[in-house]
């Protein structure tokens, strides 16, 4: 075989898998959520737009600005009582964005932080779960500190960093949705 | 039929980059950087020489057109001055990039070779001393780059990348410095004979990255190649406050008078800012390595004495924020041959963005 017939096949099964892996992000969301409970839960997707005084604070609390002026938001129920919430958002990395999503019990503390795409060459290493579940029954009033309560990872400084500060805008904003905030929900189902 | 193939290929293309538009993602530019001003002090007998140097001057830009296909580019101004065969204005990474997914991605361009814990990740703030380790410049030549491709990815606690790039030099391989003068550094490489790398990292632990690589070149000459191969392994970890970092590496050449460099060194390390109840990193840390250019000749006796050198180092590495670090060191390198010490005393300042 010709070394050219060969990367085209290469390309082709590349593209052609890509394509069905794509799927939306939201859906990767999903599945997520899911794994961490069970088929039977029922998952309502909106899209939460954030309303500018709560996304100054939560920015101000976490030292770290939004990516976009909106979140997906989740709420989980089970025999229709609501059960956790997630809150899917990107961070910047060193040059790109890192999609992560998180997700909290009814007592809004972190039950897990998952990292739904992440697409930079270093740093992929926080998506180890073992570094992931140092977050886990993490509250807003927990000291959330690289080298505290929080290890690092040699070679993914920036992601760690990024990581730690979009998680503690997420424990903000899910702490501080009012009433009004959740008039602003909308459902994209 | 392969008209017909680039057409589908540009559909699927196509529709894929329709599909990695969703989710919030924008092209966007990316500048960074890093430097580092040092003081040096250097005595032997009772010589004395004092140096003001700004080292480094990095200057980062990126962009990236969409999720997968990105640019990275970095060029350093070494010493600040160029000209009269001083200092050095490099093109130290210049690369497509191409990010299937987090297991498989792809760069073409000037890159650098995955060796050692420094030569991808060298801004000062991530490095004990003033200085990067001399481990670093006599064994393994960072910053080590050149012209070439790699594939990468991270899957299973595992990390990796395979590179194959220009070759040395085989006629600027020497006792006194190894393959440190033989890198082509991406100027007109002759690529007669490509350097193959891969390494392997597991980062399974939190605050633990261990790993080895291995480089095979076939160095070409004017009148002589060297078979060169390069393995080395690698530990580092921070955790409780604790830094420790080990490396050790080892060169055969397969031609030639000389025929091995090897060396090795450790830092222990411990901030103490919890202690402190402070958040500014205040870590001291001691470092011992023995690093010998030429550590196996055929001619043997002194000549494998002559190069081999032991350090011994103690410092202080404080950051007040993590991109800022102010260094201090001391430390001595023994010749084993002459007996020759060499007592060092460096400040140092350094960031990176």
């Amino acid at each position: 075989m010709t070394l050219n017939k060969f990367a085209k096949i290469i390309f082709l099964i590349l593209s052609i898998s890509k394509l069905l892996l794509a799927g939306e992000l939201t859906e990767k969301a999903k599945e997520i959520i899911i794994q961490n409970y069970s088929n039977s839960i029922e998952i309502i997707t909106y899209k939460l737009n954030l309303d500018n005084s709560l996304k100054n604070k939560s920015e101000i609390f976490a030292q770290q600005r939004f990516f976009s002026n909106f979140v997906y938001y989740y709420e989980i129920k089970e025999n229709n009582k609501i059960i956790g919430y997630a809150i899917l958002d990107n961070v910047l990395g060193k040059v790109k964005p890192i999609t992560y999503l998180v997700i909290f019990n009814d007592v809004l503390s972190v039950k897990s932080v998952n990292v739904v795409k992440y697409r930079e060459q270093y740093g992929g290493a926080i998506e180890n779960n073992d570094w992931l579940n140092q977050f886990n029954q993490k509250t807003i009033s927990s000291e959330i500190e690289l080298g505290k309560s929080i290890d690092g990872i040699s070679g993914a400084t920036i992601s760690v960093k990024a990581m730690i500060k979009g998680v503690k805008r997420l424990l903000y904003l899910i702490n501080n949705l009012g009433e009004d905030e959740r008039d602003l929900l909308v459902s994209i189902e | 039929m392969n008209r017909l193939f680039i057409y589908i290929f540009l559909l699927i293309f196509i529709s894929n980059l329709t599909f990695a538009q969703i989710d919030f993602f924008g092209s966007s530019n990316t500048i960074g950087g890093y430097g580092e001003l040092h003081y040096n002090k250097t005595s032997t007998g009772n010589e004395t020489t004092n140096v003001l140097d700004f080292h480094r001057f990095v200057i980062f830009y990126g962009h990236q057109w969409n999720e997968e296909w990105s640019f990275k580019a970095e060029v350093e101004l070494e010493h600040n001055f160029v000209g009269e065969g001083q200092g050095e204005l490099e093109l130290e990474q210049a690369f497509v990039d191409y990010h299937y997914e987090n297991w498989l991605g792809f760069q073409a361009g000037v890159i650098l070779p995955s060796v050692g814990l420094i030569n991808e990740f060298h801004e000062p703030p991530l490095f004990f001393g003033v200085e990067r380790p001399e481990y670093h410049k006599s064994i393994i030549p960072t910053t080590w780059f050149g012209n070439g491709l790699s594939v990468y990815g991270n899957y299973a606690d595992l990390d990796y990348k395979i590179s194959v790039m220009e070759g040395l030099n085989a006629d600027k391989i020497s006792s006194n410095n190894g393959i440190r003068d033989a890198r082509q550094k991406g100027y007109k490489s002759q690529a007669d004979d490509l350097l193959y790398n891969a390494r392997i990292d597991y980062l399974g632990i939190n605050g633990l990255r261990v790993g080895v690589s291995y480089s095979y070149n076939n160095s070409t000459g004017e009148d002589i190649n060297i078979p060169v191969s390069l393995y080395e392994g690698h530990l580092k970890y921070i955790r409780n406050n604790i830094y420790f970092v080990g490396e050790y590496g080892n060169i055969s050449y397969g031609e030639g008078e000389l025929e091995s460099s090897a060396g090795y060194y450790f830092d222990l390390g411990y901030d103490f800012s919890e202690l402190a109840g402070v958040s500014t990193k205040i870590i001291p840390f001691a470092r011992y390595s023995n690093y010998n250019t030429a550590s196996s000749t055929q001619a043997g006796g002194d000549s494998e004495k002559a190069f081999n050198k032991k350090q011994w180092m103690i410092g202080l590495n404080i950051l007040p924020i993590s991109e800022v670090v102010f260094k201090v060191d001391y430390n001595e390198i023994d010749v084993e041959l002459t007996k020759e010490k060499t007592k060092y005393f460096n400040l140092g300042v350094g960031y990176m963005f």
